[in-house]
């Protein structure tokens, strides 16, 4: 049995530690999953505190036997981050266009200085590409390029057949390629 | 937004192998970059690749795009992040500074100032409100507080004294008119009417006052007996002072 499916049992039972020790390890897979998919990290910030307060209360419903805690949760923060994308639709198109989004991110402080700027530029620049793709597009690159799932994973947190993940992953990468290349990002 | 997807033009087909065409190409890239090919698939690419510069030049270029996604750092997610979830999720927040220290005298009397200051303010807004600041002085002096509450009670009562005594004025006025026959309004008396005229012949009988002329004249005597007082009791460039 994984780690995750017997905290997520001593959790159901009432344990604290435990709730506590899987709140701090995926924290982080949330938050940038939040993150990636809205570019704005209080609202990451946000989402992920209620996409934790909703597991807490439906953790019951999570079956080991259906799939890893990771893609069950991974669900949970995708459903929740479409409905975030649905309410927030009315605010993005009285947005200006030109008003781009800051990103303030904070990497990992043990890298060099230079290296630090270049994976922070180019962090941004990718985030600014992410941001111009379309939602399906966006959620199947970054599940699969960010998140690292497999298609399997996918197509159980996007309840669509494989094959509408392959395609889009692929034409999400054919047009995130054709953006960062248009922002001027070569590849390595 | 969603950005209108650009095919990528690739070259003509003359001389390739028909098991790979150059559409294929953009149809399995992912296939082909996360390596899920079959080993005929991936023969027939890699012959085709050798040949097709644009489709060597698409994959190129999309697969160094994913692999430098695929190397960006995770952002770290703020600080106390799960700490919060926590206690938002079980009600048991971290030990921070505030529930360290909630306990102690510090903090206690912190707040009972905090409270002390929060009242004044309001006392000082109240007082300033009813009109004692602006005398210059310092407003809680007490000898202060005390006169100006004595001036307010008296010129209340002094006010509602003059109210009543000018009510019993006009009062005793339009008694007084009412009792005697106005000249301009009341005609005067007819004189007798000869004998042997008939009654209808006679000149019209004294008609009583209408009540809106006598609403009129009273109201008529009240503002001027206020206007007097007003005139009396307010000199030009003095404050108004109790009469």
């Amino acid at each position: 049995m994984e780690p995750d499916a017997q905290l997520v049992r001593l959790c159901i039972r009432g344990d604290g530690p435990s709730w506590e020790e899987l709140v701090r390890r995926h924290t982080r897979r949330v938050y940038n999953l939040c993150y990636r998919f809205t570019s704005n990290s209080a609202a990451a910030e946000d989402l992920t505190q209620e996409v934790f307060v909703r597991v807490y209360r439906t953790l019951a419903s999570y079956a080991s036997a259906q799939g890893a805690f990771t893609t069950w949760l991974t669900s949970v923060t995708r459903n929740l981050l479409v409905d975030h994308y649905r309410r927030t639709r009315r605010d993005r198109l009285t947005d200006s266009i030109d008003a781009m989004p800051q990103f303030d991110e904070r990497p990992s402080p043990a890298r060099t200085p230079d290296r630090l700027a270049q994976a922070s530029e180019l962090s941004s620049q990718v985030q600014r590409g992410l941001l111009k793709l379309s939602p399906e597009l966006r959620e199947a690159v970054i599940l699969r390029d960010l998140q690292g799932l497999e298609y399997q994973e996918i197509r159980t947190v996007l309840q669509v057949p494989e094959g509408t993940v392959k395609s889009r992953i692929n034409r999400g990468r054919i047009e995130l390629a054709r953006i960062l290349e248009e922002m001027g990002v070569r590849p390595a | 937004m969603r950005v209108s997807s650009r095919k990528w033009e690739c070259a003509p087909l003359s001389g390739l192998s028909m098991d790979w065409p150059c559409t294929l190409t953009e149809e399995r890239l992912s296939d082909v970059l996360d390596r899920l090919l079959l080993p005929a698939e991936s023969a027939a690419f890699s012959a085709h690749a050798s040949e097709c510069e644009r489709c060597t030049r698409l994959v190129s270029q999309v697969g160094g795009i994913v692999s430098q996604v695929r190397r960006l750092a995770a952002v770290d997610e703020p600080p106390f992040l799960a700490s919060r979830i926590i206690a938002v999720t079980r009600g048991t927040a971290e030990p921070t500074a505030r529930g360290l220290f909630g306990w102690s005298p510090a903090t206690s009397l912190s707040r009972l100032a905090m409270g002390l200051v929060t009242v004044a303010a309001t006392f000082l807004i109240v007082f300033h409100a009813a009109g004692s600041g602006t005398s210059g002085k310092f407003p809680f002096n007490p000898a202060s507080l005390f006169r100006d509450a004595n001036r307010r009670a008296h010129l209340t009562y002094a006010r509602g004294i003059k109210f009543v005594n000018d009510l019993r004025v006009v009062y005793e006025i339009q008694s007084r008119l009412s009792s005697q026959p106005d000249p301009v309004l009341e005609p005067a008396p007819a004189p007798a009417p000869r004998e042997g005229r008939p009654d209808s012949e006679a000149s019209p009988t004294r008609q009583p006052i209408p009540s809106t002329h006598r609403a009129f004249r009273s109201a008529s005597v009240f503002a001027l007996l206020v206007f007097a007082g007003q005139t009396r009791n307010a000199p030009e460039g003095t404050p108004r002072s109790l009469p």
